[in-house]
């Protein structure tokens, strides 16, 4: 283990931790599971300058972390599936698919975040009528994963250099 | 293959038509106003209620309570006692297809469009 990365990772966690609570001082606005998801931004430099490992790391953290402030089992449960299968196609998208166009990987990522979150839903109604927010959730994740993903672009941009020279070299 | 997915137009037009067809859905089920209200636990029926007719019930189960109201063919989620209360911020729902969705006491109020029962009574 890299020192210097392991400090990067730990302080993006913190950020993670702290995006995610701030969020979810946001008042709800009548559709389940729609959010800003802002703490994708982390996951998506995360993904950026430390690979797929640490990110991976840092994701289950934040989630148990949070759940741990400010949760239940039911919403642990939700954040964990709609983790899972976001990092599972961002993981893979990053890849092979040019810096550009991280604001489409992010997108991927919130749609996928958002159909893992009705799985949970409905393994734990155990039926199918989660089913109807399928489109409003998908709506909301590509204007929720265009917006975090165009973030995380401009951060890379204006932040990318200097990261890479005090933490990854 | 790399080529089209490399391509920005590509991820554009894939998530316009993702979103077109959301819209579309979105607008063709609140079109369609439902008749009946079915609450679920799980996957069993446990108590019905008619949109037309104005009704309060109150849910008792093993996981807490939700107390479900009908008011002018609208349905919502009066109170519940769980913790994240998304079933009450879910707003009123009349809709076919609709569903109001507790998931720590795996309820759901779910509205369905009766018919044919609807135009014998």
């Amino acid at each position: 283990m890299n020192i210097k990365k392991f400090c990067l990772s730990s302080m993006l966690l913190a950020l993670s931790i702290a995006i995610y609570t701030l969020e979810s001082f946001i008042p709800p606005i009548g559709i389940p599971g729609v959010k800003p998801g802002l703490s994708n931004i982390v996951t998506l430099i995360s993904l950026m300058y430390l690979g797929k490992g640490y990110t991976a790391l840092i994701l289950f953290l934040r989630v148990s972390v949070t759940s741990l402030i400010s949760g239940t089992l039911v919403s642990f449960m939700f954040s964990l599936f709609g983790s899972v299968f976001a990092f599972a196609v961002m993981s893979v998208l990053i890849s092979f698919l040019p810096k550009k166009l991280i604001w489409a990987i992010s997108v991927c990522g919130a749609v996928f975040h958002n159909l893992g979150q009705l799985t949970a839903a409905a393994i734990l109604i155990e039926n199918l009528s989660s089913l109807y927010y399928l489109p409003m959730l998908m709506l909301s994740a590509i204007i929720t994963g265009a917006f975090t993903g165009i973030t995380a672009q401009i951060l890379d941009n204006r932040l990318g250099q200097i990261i890479r020279r005090k933490f990854l070299q | 293959m790399r080529t089209i997915f490399n391509n920005s137009k590509f991820w554009i037009g894939l998530f316009s038509a993702v979103a077109a067809i959301s819209i579309a859905a979105i607008v063709l089920t609140e079109l369609n106003t439902g008749t009946d209200v079915l609450i679920f636990y799980k996957d069993k029926l446990i108590y019905t209620m008619k949109l037309s007719e104005n009704e309060t019930k109150r849910i008792e189960l093993d996981e807490g309570y939700n107390e479900i109201e009908v008011k002018n063919g609208e349905v919502y989620v009066k109170s519940a006692d769980c913790k994240n209360q998304i079933c009450v911020n879910s707003g009123k729902k009349s809709s076919a297809g609709s569903a109001i969705i507790c998931a720590p006491h795996s309820l759901t109020v779910k509205i369905e469009n009766d018919g044919p029962a609807d135009a014998s009574v």
